[in-house]
């Protein structure tokens, strides 16, 4: 079990609001790795740090061994660090195969495109269905399988999903979750930040406890489950 | 009354709607990709229009190949002012949240220099030159083969661009950009290169419509202003960052402006392309064509 994704000391904020105040975790190549944390605590500021979206203040990355601190986003993306973001940002004027077409706009993913878009299909085949639809007509739901069928697009080995179920229907919610069961099964490294900890905890091989932008806890999802500060502070028990 | 109902008012208004259409296109682009106000814009028209009038008049060049490399030319000035200028401005940082202000400001003086600029180096005094002044006729409507010419170029590039921007995946990636910035650096789009193709592209096409202006009217110095308006007028009748909406809006500006000259006099045309511009702030700030935005 080799680390794909190490970040240590990572410092990132907007201008001059420094929201992650140094925070260091890896993800375990094939693993489920979860960040968990209060509205605010800093996951999405982390996440868009890790995908280059917004640039590190200070702070080490290393993807698959390779420092990528200084890397923008596109070449990110090409090493395949791939971000389903928070709120799921659709192209709204583009239609579904549209949206999914320029998920593989990186050159490694932009040769495999039509066979990946049949898996994506394959995947949610509510997306085939809804092909030609404008992304911005399509439920939030469809919505967010849109964006994770765009994520996969680009071939990721890395997928960072920012709270894929914000905002979303009971059964929807589930049917997301079994979908990134069904990837991690698969052989992918996921690193998921999730306002559903009880859920996320579940399906995660390792989580990380963020509070105030630090670390406050890290450890086996299952074994924080049963922590008694995690149970009292975000699962209500 | 049978003068509007006549073929050579028609012709005239797609001709010039036609043109508008070009020039607007290339303001979309540099607007909805990067939010950068050129209102330089016209000024590149008239560059355009002087390229095609000097290789025509030196080199014997037809307008027509002289408009490619008034292409040329003005897609490297939109090289040399994005990393002279507006790199750094655009990267983000504080400078980033004042683009849109600092961007007219920045443009307007690239107008007035430009402007100047040229005066100095060709006089003030207008051009013009005769190329493909043969009068064609199709029942009661005349018109000479520049015009012609210069619609169905214009009508090829406008249509090429926009099967570029639906149809190839750059394109798509500039689309993207002006639909969502930020996602567009999430999916993986090189937010940058596209920045700069959608530059020269958006400062090419205003050229190509100047040299094609060049055939048919005189050109000064001091010609690319009204564009400039019209160009504006276009892209926020047919909604800011919207392409399509962009090209038809050019067409329709043109009906308006030849046809309400026809009805009062040419003096009033500025005040019809200004009055369309209040109106459509006052009662469609979004743009005829902008009102379906579906975002969930």
């Amino acid at each position: 079990m080799s680390a794909l994704l190490e970040a240590e000391g990572v410092v990132a904020g907007y201008g001059d609001i420094e929201i992650v105040h140094g925070f260091g975790f890896a993800a375990a190549e094939g693993e489920v790795t979860a960040l968990v944390g209060a509205n605010g605590a800093g996951k999405t500021t982390l996440m868009r740090a890790l995908a280059g979206v917004l640039p590190l203040a200070a702070g080490a990355l290393r993807f698959a061994g390779r420092d990528i601190a200084a890397a923008r986003a596109h070449a990110r993306v090409e090493a395949g660090i791939v971000l389903v973001p928070e709120g799921r940002l659709i192209f709204p004027h583009m239609s579904v195969a549209e949206n999914l077409r320029i998920g593989a706009i990186n050159p490694r993913a932009r040769r495999d495109r039509a066979r990946t878009a049949d898996e994506v299909y394959a995947l949610f085949p509510r997306l085939a269905e809804r092909r030609r639809q404008l992304g911005g007509t399509l439920s939030g739901g469809e919505q967010q399988m849109l964006a994770l069928g765009r994520g996969l697009m680009a071939k990721p080995r890395l997928l960072l999903l920012d709270e894929p179920t914000l905002g979303l229907a009971p059964i929807m919610a589930k049917l997301i979750f079994s979908t990134i069961e069904r990837l991690s099964e698969g052989g992918l490294t996921i690193v998921i930040a999730e306002q559903d900890v009880g859920q996320t905890l579940g399906i995660a091989d390792r989580a990380y406890v963020i509070e105030n932008g630090r670390l406050a806890l890290a450890g086996a999802g299952a074994a924080l489950l049963d922590d008694p500060r995690v149970k009292a502070a975000y699962l209500g028990l | 009354m049978d003068a509007l109902l006549s073929g050579q008012l028609l012709v005239a208004a797609l001709v010039t709607g036609a043109l508008y259409a070009l020039t607007a296109l290339g303001l979309n682009l540099v607007y909805g990709t990067m939010r950068l106000l050129n209102v330089a814009h016209g000024d590149l028209v008239m560059i355009g229009a002087y390229v095609a009038f000097w290789a025509f008049t030196l080199l014997a060049l037809s307008p027509l190949l002289g408009l490619a490399a008034a292409a040329a030319l003005a897609a490297l000035f939109g090289l040399a002012l994005y990393h002279g200028l507006f790199r750094r401005l655009l990267a983000g940082g504080k400078a980033a949240q004042r683009l849109e202000a600092n961007s007219l400001l920045l443009f307007f003086g690239v107008s007035v220099i430009v402007q100047n600029l040229m005066a100095l180096q060709f006089t003030a005094t207008p051009r013009g030159y005769q190329y493909l002044d043969t009068v064609y006729r199709w029942g009661n409507a005349a018109i000479t083969g520049n015009r012609v010419a210069a619609f169905a170029v214009a009508v090829i590039l406008c249509g090429g661009v926009l099967a570029f921007l639906r149809f190839h995946v750059t394109g798509l990636a500039i689309k993207a950009l002006i639909q969502r910035r930020d996602a567009a650096a999430v999916v993986g789009v090189n937010v940058e290169r596209v920045q700069q193709l959608a530059l020269c592209l958006g400062f090419a096409s205003a050229a190509v419509a100047g040299a094609l202006v060049s055939m048919t009217e005189q050109i000064s110095p001091f010609m690319g202003f009204p564009f400039t308006i019209a160009a504006f007028v276009v892209i926020i009748l047919g909604g800011l960052g919207n392409v399509t909406g962009g090209i038809a809006a050019g067409l329709l500006l043109g009906v308006l402006e030849t046809y309400g000259v026809a009805l009062t006099s040419s003096a009033y045309r500025s005040i019809l392309v200004y009055g369309v511009f209040v109106l459509i702030l006052l009662l469609r700030p979004q743009g005829l064509l902008g009102g379906r935005r579906i975002v969930r």
